[in-house]
């Protein structure tokens, strides 16, 4: 079981990372999601997978917990405001930090799926049933909340706008 | 809430095109159609790596031991009353208490799956000698073993489990007839073994005190090769190099491989009748494979 447990911690620590404003909420929240899957271990039923559903009440208590806790304001964190044009040794880096700058201003509806997917590697119909939304919702969602992510970050690593399809002028891109 | 769908024209088609594509939830003229777009190609590499850097995050190693740690006082406080009270295996059969086991581990750190994966070769090899199953009543105690714990001790009535972790096979229990007899006592005293760092040296040197006992694997997995792999490459491992004799039975070429791919984090390897199947499944019954001279499969 410690094994088991270790196995998925790595995840379920993402995901609460993700999900929380901060490293004290993230802790806890993770705690609380290890503890859902003990105390559930024994209502299991075999009807998915092992994987899919400690992964479900995981994240079902992990969000839980959060959604408890982000009643406060949020504190949020000064993103950069520029980021080098050019290749940067530190690139990779300045992403990293661009990114958890950027996820406290994402809506929780949108950030939810986004962090189920990239971080949990649920499928849309298994966020579906943990966010208890529909799957069409689940899809609108991950694509917008990973829109609103790429502006939040300031796009670079969008392509250019595409000109048949764009509402606004195209910008030359240099 | 806001989930109006967007318009033919509207740039978040693009959006979900490739984030429909990048989550393999794209039908197929939608995959034709990103392929042959660069741009939604690059869109989709760009959520990409937007998604490899969600998913980078390095817990705390010291905050992982500790919640992990209560976890498992608190897996410990639910599993002592239920086996205490009756003196059988509790709902989650074959799970058993890890305070013994982390006592044990702490004098002993015999790799489990040696073991397990020991008389998983004699039990393989026993199929080769045990006559056809009984047709239809071991298929429907199988399914009900994978449906329903409960039924694993008392249907098998000497089946034992080996429960096994990742990396480690806590031998549970193991019961059988004729040769898996014999390792029996072996297996038992490999019981209990969690690794709880996973760490190589040791379980190297778990190896070599392994390699001492009667009735070892001839040619156990490679441990750097074990350590490294999943649950699922581990029992791919399993399979690959411990039940190919079972390549002459009616299993070969079923959906065997992908059975055991959807197996998790631990195993129960049961030993129903006289050798007459081999149930792998996850530590409370899920996905469940079902090995034997008639080649029953039970996927959940």
């Amino acid at each position: 079981m410690d094994l088991l447990l270790a196995r998925h911690y790595e995840r379920l620590y993402a995901l609460c990372r993700r999900m929380a404003r901060n490293d004290a909420d993230a802790a806890d929240a993770c705690q609380e999601a290890l503890m859902a899957i003990v105390r559930g271990l024994d209502k299991f039923q075999g009807q998915s997978t092992f994987r899919t559903w400690s992964h479900r009440v995981a994240s079902n208590a992990c969000l839980d917990e959060l959604r408890r806790r982000q009643r406060r304001p949020i504190a949020v964190i000064e993103e950069p405001e520029t980021i080098s044009d050019g290749p940067d040794l530190d690139q990779q880096v300045a992403d990293r930090l661009t990114i958890e700058a950027a996820l406290p201003h994402m809506a929780e509806e949108f950030r939810a799926p986004v962090v189920l997917r990239d971080v949990m590697g649920m499928d849309y119909a298994e966020i579906a049933e943990t966010l208890d939304i529909a799957p069409g919702t689940v899809r609108s969602r991950i694509s917008r909340g990973r829109r609103q992510l790429a502006e939040l970050l300031g796009n670079q690593n969008a392509p250019p706008e595409r000109p048949n399809k764009s509402t606004t002028p195209p910008t030359p891109s240099s | 809430m806001t989930d109006t769908p967007s318009s033919p024209t509207d740039p978040v088609d693009d959006d979900l095109l490739a984030s429909l594509y990048l989550d393999g939830e794209a039908t197929a003229d939608e995959r034709a159609q990103v392929e042959a777009d660069p741009q939604l190609l690059a869109r989709v590499r760009s959520f990409e790596a937007m998604a490899a850097d969600l998913a980078s995050v390095t817990p705390p190693p010291e905050l992982a031991r500790l919640q992990i740690s209560a976890a498992l006082d608190l897996f410990d406080e639910q599993q002592v009353p239920s086996t205490a009270s009756t003196g059988t295996p509790g709902p989650t059969s074959g799970v058993t208490s890890l305070s013994e086991r982390r006592d044990q581990k702490q004098s002993r750190g015999l790799p489990t799956w040696l073991s397990a994966a020991a008389a998983l070769v004699l039990v393989v090899g026993g199929l080769g000698f045990v006559s056809t199953l009984g047709g239809g009543d071991d298929d429907s105690a199988a399914s009900d073993v994978a449906m329903d714990d409960e039924t694993d001790a008392s249907e098998s009535g000497a089946s034992r489990v080996i429960e096994d972790t990742e990396t480690s096979m806590a031998a549970a229990e193991i019961a059988s007839d004729g040769a898996a007899e014999a390792m029996e006592d072996e297996v038992m005293d490999d019981e209990a073994m969690d690794d709880e760092t996973a760490d190589a040296d040791a379980m190297e040197e778990s190896s070599s005190d392994d390699g001492d006992e009667a009735g070892a694997p001839p040619s156990p997995i490679p441990l750097d090769e074990l350590e490294a792999a999943s649950a699922e490459e581990y029992l791919s491992l399993l399979i690959d190099q411990r039940l190919r004799p079972i390549e002459d039975s009616p299993c070969a070429g079923s959906p065997l491989v992908d059975g055991l791919f959807g197996v998790d984090s631990f195993i129960e390897v049961v030993y129903r009748g006289e050798l007459s199947s081999l149930l792998v499944q996850e530590g409370v019954p899920s996905t469940a494979v079902i090995v034997g001279p008639t080649c029953e499969i039970a996927l959940r």
